[in-house]
């Protein structure tokens, strides 16, 4: 398969020729690229006739790479979307964001009455009472729904659990015990929030249904690439996966099809084994890796989430006094598996969140790679939301880029402020001018499901800095021009996955990925990138169009 | 209370001693079919005592116990050991070394099927000092010691008497410090008294002592005030007692007394104590039921 794409301009990312109108495409890949004056030599040299010119007026850029997100914003949307903010589904359909209470209840009513089965549970996801002061979802409210269906409502941390009388009423359900992660009211009631990971084994009992479930059907792919594919993204990331040989079975026939609209990069989870397994098991799934998934990341996580009080904090700690966070590893056993993953040449990626995890982890890579030097080893720290400058100066020396969660900066920075860390330490938070400053390799994320899946709105965040009450976080040291922050959400993730060589920008020899938009990001100085609608991606030269969205 | 099943988290640091008294109480269980949920087996020195094994992640052993691996993913772990049939006797959640054991315990809070019998935290006799000192991990410390119902300090022949009465100092002082060699402790004692299976085939031993006898009538909150003072040397108490209205049966571990009201009257006070050998029960009332 040869064709020219036209477009009104390409933004190729490729510092050689910035900006192009056409680009040939033979087998996938990208064969030239140029202006309409270069056709006719192509016709003569490649013998390419067709011109596509679908995209007459439109933008073309690299595809998007999500470089921190997981499959499971796939299994979400097997559930009902009771957020605070809009958020698209994977049909293109927008589901307005609930300002209240009793919109989650009106919402999760209409979606009981449309369906047959009134027995099977409703299980809803991404409401966060943050938003709603001091009123919080109770049993009550969502016996208004249904008595008699299980009602599970997922808050966005995931780590918060809402259920209904049924649910506490069914057999397995006895929170009659004093546990500080059943929340009560003044009168020590239950109000049916359940904290922790209780919450989550609460509803999975009850409801006997595998809430968690990744991959558990093809649905769960489908939807995820789907959403990826409405925000341009063209390659998105599973960070992490116990890589299963069902799991890895599923993967590997769904991502096969034609009509599968992106590659999925894994990370293989190596908190639960030793590394010895876990380079075993890379070694296994090595071989089965395709231009569409890709199995080459170990991926490591050190602490918990800031809004979540689980990440942890240098001196002086949480900003409203509460405890410092949990480790995930003992710092010794990160140490070690770093140390074993590292000298076997391995690609390792760091959940860090809090500043002291981040020093953690700089010292363990450190030690790691003084015992065994290597170039270009693509180490990275994910998350990273509170390094400082002096951070982010030892991760230019060893060479460890960072990806870092621009998307907290809008929807829990007023949390930041207020609770988690105070102004002076919000003011850097996920820092990627800093990063840049100082020679780091960055990109940024949106950890979907955790927040919405969505490059252009990532980029936006990175650039803009605001938090969703429009406070800015910090000064123009720790924003993005919009070309930076382009460049992190195609080649600079591509960096990070090491394939920067094959994906990234539009260069000759390179993969056909591309994103297709209705607006030049770097025409107006005032364009909103997180506005900008995706038309269209292109994967290895197939075009995916987009509807426009309705509500 | 039949269809309920004891759990006990098992905490404690990297090196302290979990995986030794794992494979003590597997190879021990005093016929009770344990449920071990654990990170590692491979560390685990079972592999004569296997018949059956799946997938890699579930292994049974021939006489009844059944070892799974926690994977990443505890909860789901946890939600399928709950499905078993039969169900078994005891579950144990080996916590991973920073884990904060109270999180997991909690699960025993919202589920009808599970009774928390208790948070028991290995301490390295070896190691306490250095990590209490760790400005990294004393926090963590802290955390599991304040969730632990029970102190199993392990490696004792490793460290000096000063060095254990400064570990000792450091715990608190309302808790039994069990000294444990090799993982060497009976499942009844560490594990609680059994479900229903309530004689106790622990006999008193140099590490040990055993009371058993009929309770005279008396409500939970007077049996309540009464075990407590015989803390910390007391480690378990299991028993029944009665008032006027209703039968109880009763439990208590480490610092931790609860009780059920019985649907049936019961007229037995039978009851079980096992302590430190200096537990001393003369001031109680319970040296006159003996």
């Amino acid at each position: 398969m040869s064709k020219i794409f036209a477009a009104k301009a390409i933004v190729t990312m490729n510092p050689a020729q910035p900006r192009a109108t056409h680009v040939a495409v033979r087998d996938g890949r990208i064969l030239a690229v140029g202006r309409k004056e270069n056709i006719a030599d192509w016709q003569a040299h490649f013998g390419i006739t067709e011109i596509d010119e679908s995209f007459n007026d439109k933008i073309i850029l690299p595809g998007f790479i999500e470089g921190h997100s997981h499959m499971f914003e796939g299994q979400m949307w097997n559930y009902i979307y009771v957020g605070y903010y809009d958020r698209m589904g994977p049909d293109g359909k927008v589901w307005p964001g609930l300002k209240s209470i009793d919109e989650v209840v009106d919402r999760l009513k209409k979606m009981l009455e449309a369906r047959d089965d009134k027995t099977a549970p409703l299980v809803a996801w991404g409401f966060d009472p943050i938003f709603f002061a001091n009123n919080r979802l109770s049993i009550a409210d969502l016996d208004k729904v249904s008595t008699e269906t299980p009602i599970l409502v997922l808050h966005a941390s995931l780590h918060i659990v809402n259920v209904n009388s049924a649910i506490i009423k069914s057999a397995a359900v006895d929170p009659d015990s004093n546990s500080e992660f059943i929340r009560r009211d003044d009168r020590g009631q239950i109000t049916g929030e359940f904290l922790g990971q209780v919450g989550l084994f609460m509803a999975m009992r009850a409801s006997d249904i595998d809430i968690l479930a990744a991959a558990s059907d093809d649905s769960v792919l489908e939807n995820f690439a789907a959403v990826a594919q409405r925000s341009g993204v063209t390659t998105a990331t599973d960070l992490a996966n116990g890589l299963s040989d069902d799991a890895l079975a599923t993967m590997t026939r769904i991502t096969a099809r034609d009509d599968f609209p992106m590659r999925l990069v894994v990370a293989y989870s190596g908190n639960a084994s030793s590394a010895e397994d876990g380079l075993k098991r890379l070694a296994e799934v090595k071989d089965q890796q395709t231009d569409k998934l890709r199995m080459n990341i170990v991926k490591l996580v050190a602490d918990g989430s800031i809004q979540g009080f689980s990440a942890r904090l240098r001196w002086p700690g949480y900003h409203n006094g509460a405890p410092n966070g949990l480790w995930y590893i003992e710092p010794d056993r990160l140490k070690s598996l770093i140390q074993s993953y590292n000298a076997a040449g391995a690609h390792i990626h760091v959940h860090t969140n809090g500043d002291e995890t981040i020093g953690v982890a700089l010292d363990a890579f450190e030690a790691a790679l003084n015992t065994n030097y290597r170039t270009d080893h693509r180490h990275t720290l994910q998350h990273c939301q509170m390094a400082d400058r002096a951070d982010f100066k030892r991760m230019a020396a060893m060479g460890i880029g960072v990806n870092l969660f621009s998307n907290h900066i809008y929807y829990w920075g007023d949390a930041h402020i207020a609770l988690t860390m105070g102004r002076d330490r919000a003011n850097r938070l996920d820092d990627a001018g800093g990063a840049l400053r100082e020679g780091v390799p960055l990109t940024i994320h949106s950890d979907a499901p955790v927040t919405a899946l969505g490059p252009l709105f990532t980029a936006w965040c990175a650039v803009e800095r605001k938090t969703s009450s429009g406070d800015r976080l910090g000064g123009d040291a720790e924003r993005l021009t919009v070309e930076e922050a382009l460049h992190a959400i195609t080649l600079g993730a591509a960096y990070s996955l090491k394939m920067d060589h094959e994906i990234g920008s539009i260069e000759v020899g390179k993969r056909a990925d591309f994103a297709v938009l209705d607006t030049d990001p770097l025409d107006d100085p005032d364009t909103q990138l997180k506005d900008i609608f995706v038309h269209a991606t292109v994967l290895d030269g197939r075009s995916f169009i987009n509807a426009t969205p309705n509500t | 209370m039949s269809d309920t099943i004891p759990l006990t988290v098992l905490s404690g640091f990297l090196g302290s001693g979990k995986t030794t008294l794992l494979n003590h109480l597997l190879h021990n269980p005093q016929g009770r079919r344990i449920t071990a949920l654990i990170n590692d087996f491979g560390a685990l020195n079972i592999d004569e005592e296997i018949i059956a094994r799946d997938h890699n992640n579930r292994i049974e052993l021939a006489n009844g116990c059944i070892c799974c691996s926690l994977g990443d993913d505890l909860i789901r772990a946890l939600v399928t050991a709950l499905q078993q049939s039969p169900a078994p006797d005891h579950i144990i959640i080996e916590a991973s070394g920073v884990a904060d054991p109270a999180r997991i315990a909690a699960f025993a809070a919202v589920d009808r099927n599970l009774i928390l019998d208790g948070i028991i935290c290995c301490i390295d006799g070896t190691a306490f000092t250095a990590h209490h000192d760790d400005p990294y991990l004393q926090d963590t410390m802290h955390r599991q010691i304040a969730a632990a119902h029970i102190f199993l300090m392990t490696k004792r022949d490793l460290i000096s008497a000063s060095d254990e009465d400064e570990i000792r100092a450091a715990l608190p002082q309302d808790r039994p410090v069990i000294l444990c060699q090799n993982g060497a402790i009976a499942a009844d004692i560490i594990l609680g008294l059994g479900r229903s299976d309530f004689i106790p085939k622990t006999e008193p031993s140099h590490n040990f002592t055993v009371h058993t006898g009929h309770l005279p009538a008396a409500p939970p909150e007077t049996l309540e005030a009464e075990l407590m003072r015989l803390k910390p040397h007391l480690i378990r108490a299991k028993g029944f007692c009665h008032d006027q209205q209703s039968a109880y049966l009763f439990h208590f571990a480490g610092n931790r007394f609860s009780f059920e009201r019985l649907a049936k009257s019961r007229a037995s006070g039978h009851y079980a104590l096992i302590g430190l050998p200096m537990m001393d029960i003369t001031q109680t009332f319970f040296v006159d039921a003996r």
